[in-house]
């Protein structure tokens, strides 16, 4: 898709395709049932991603959670490679998902190789690719007036993802953000007089990016500098070295990596 | 009726109903669409007053919401309405209340009764706001003896209120879900803006990070402050408030 040019995939996906088929349909709802149906909410969600890699022509899938730039957690991911593509999509700043986050709308690259998604995104689909990756999907969750987060697919085969699959993966998406909500909800409820109690559901999350935030924090007063900026050279680094932007963080933090003014 | 009449009367309930439908045409101030609500269900009932309560989140009693505008209804008589009546029983029932005489030796609503003929009322109705299982409040119609309050109406008001709820309930849920993303962000970010906090402190101070979070939580502890609020400060001055002397 290139900005500015409407494509004709993302008005179908706007429109939201229904499940038509009356087996496809019991399949779904006794998938999102089952991941609902369990005592540890805060699986839920997990559960959620997994049914769509279960159900899906898709090779693997991740939630993560934004509060803003650079504040990005990867929920879960259903694999190594699915944890990989949401760490570089971190490291650069760049990629489906932020395109999705900042749009609020679904972001369905079909192939990375070439094309308009090769060159939308010309850094992080090299990056993709080299993981084995040719096709990827965001989707926003949260309502359309704002977004907390993504849900993304991606497929080893390039092509694109089918009436069919996106009929499945809207309805999840909506159950995936219903059940962070209602980890954040209950815990707000349960809410005791420290705050660190309100947020430890964020304890489960599998990357919360914190070496990153801290390492920022120590070079805000090394580089005398603001947030935005000390992330910034964080990335810029990190790109330069072919690393990701946590493993900087930790050398920063070890101090095997001291930044000059 | 003429032909002439009906065909403005019909105008009137399409676009009623179109109003009624749209969540949005007020903006998120939902005590201007309820009067608007309540002005165009006295236009439409012959209804000497109408007026809309609403269902306290938790609690069984009602509160007034909107009164339509050419009626005037004594404080004591609206305050009654809350408890006892016609709009809380409807609440109760969450079926509409037909045409109902506002007398007889021994009423059914004694306080509301006395009150409503003090005022010059003579038979009530009401129909719940209802969406599905929710009942989020409800609809009083008063008439003063002209005997144009009939079963007709209470029909049409029912409509009314089952369009006017589906609306809040949207409305509702759409708040809601608006808060709690908030909510959920604000955790997110919090966490980040702490580990910045402790970042920023370790450097200056030279201590493990474990320290400066110790640090600044018996900071916020002693200054009785949030931990985030706190955390937020140090990221803007880029170092823990000076105590004041």
């Amino acid at each position: 898709m290139v900005p500015g040019q409407p494509d004709p995939e993302d008005e179908g996906v706007r429109q939201r395709p229904r499940v038509h088929d009356e087996a496809d349909r019991r399949l779904l709802t006794r998938a999102l049932a089952d991941a609902i149906a369990f005592d540890d909410t805060a699986a839920v969600p997990a559960r959620l991603c997994q049914a769509c890699v279960d159900l899906l022509d898709i090779t693997g899938a991740s939630v993560s959670l934004d509060g803003g730039p650079g504040m990005r957690t990867l929920w879960w991911s259903s694999d190594a490679v699915a944890g990989q593509l949401a760490e570089a999509q971190y490291t650069l700043g760049d990629g489906p998902c932020h395109s999705a986050l900042t749009l609020s709308a679904p972001v369905l690259a079909e192939d990375l190789t070439q094309g308009p998604d090769a060159r939308r995104w010309p850094v992080f689909a090299l990056r993709a690719v080299e993981l084995g990756v040719r096709a990827v999907f965001s989707l926003p969750l949260g309502s359309d007036a704002l977004a907390i987060g993504t849900l993304d697919l991606y497929r080893h085969a390039p092509g694109p993802l089918s009436a069919r699959d996106r009929s499945f993966a809207f309805p999840a998406g909506d159950a995936i953000t219903f059940a962070l909500m209602r980890l954040q909800s209950d815990a707000l409820k349960a809410g005791g007089e420290e705050e660190a109690d309100v947020t430890a559901w964020l304890d489960t999350a599998e990357t919360e990016h914190q070496e990153v935030h801290y390492a920022t924090g120590m070079l805000m007063v090394q580089l005398r500098v603001d947030p935005q900026h000390a992330l910034a050279r964080l990335r810029a680094y990190a790109f330069t070295q072919g690393r990701t932007v946590t493993e900087v963080a930790q050398d920063v933090i070890a101090l095997r990596v001291i930044f000059d003014e | 009726m003429t032909q002439r009449e009906r065909s403005q009367r019909e105008q009137l309930l399409t676009q009623t109903f179109v109003e009624l439908a749209d969540v949005n045409r007020h903006g998120l101030e939902e005590a201007d669409y309820l009067q608007a609500m309540a002005t165009r269900c006295e236009q439409l009932l012959n209804a000497d007053c109408v007026i809309v309560f609403r269902a306290q989140p938790s609690g069984p009693l009602l509160t007034p919401a909107a009164v339509s505008p050419s009626s005037d209804i004594p404080r004591q008589l609206l305050r009654a309405a809350c408890s006892e009546g016609p709009a809380i029983d409807t609440c109760r029932t969450a079926e509409p209340l037909g045409p109902t005489p506002l007398s007889g030796p021994t009423p059914r609503w004694p306080a509301f009764v006395g009150l409503a003929r003090a005022a010059g009322f003579r038979t009530a109705a009401a129909t719940p706001l209802r969406y599905h299982s929710s009942v989020l409040g409800s609809l009083l119609l008063l008439e003063n003896g002209t005997g144009s309050l009939g079963p007709e109406e209470v029909r049409l008001a029912r409509a009314l209120a089952d369009a006017a709820a589906s609306s809040l309930y949207f409305r509702q849920q759409l708040h809601r879900h608006t808060e709690e993303s908030v909510h959920l962000r604000t955790a997110l970010v919090s966490r980040s803006v702490i580990e910045q906090a402790k970042g920023i402190l370790a450097v200056q101070l030279g201590t493990t990070p474990d320290e400066a979070f110790t640090m600044l939580r018996a900071h916020a502890r002693s200054h009785q402050q949030r931990l985030s609020e706190l955390a937020q400060q140090v990221v803007e001055k880029g170092s823990l408030p000076a105590d004041p002397a």
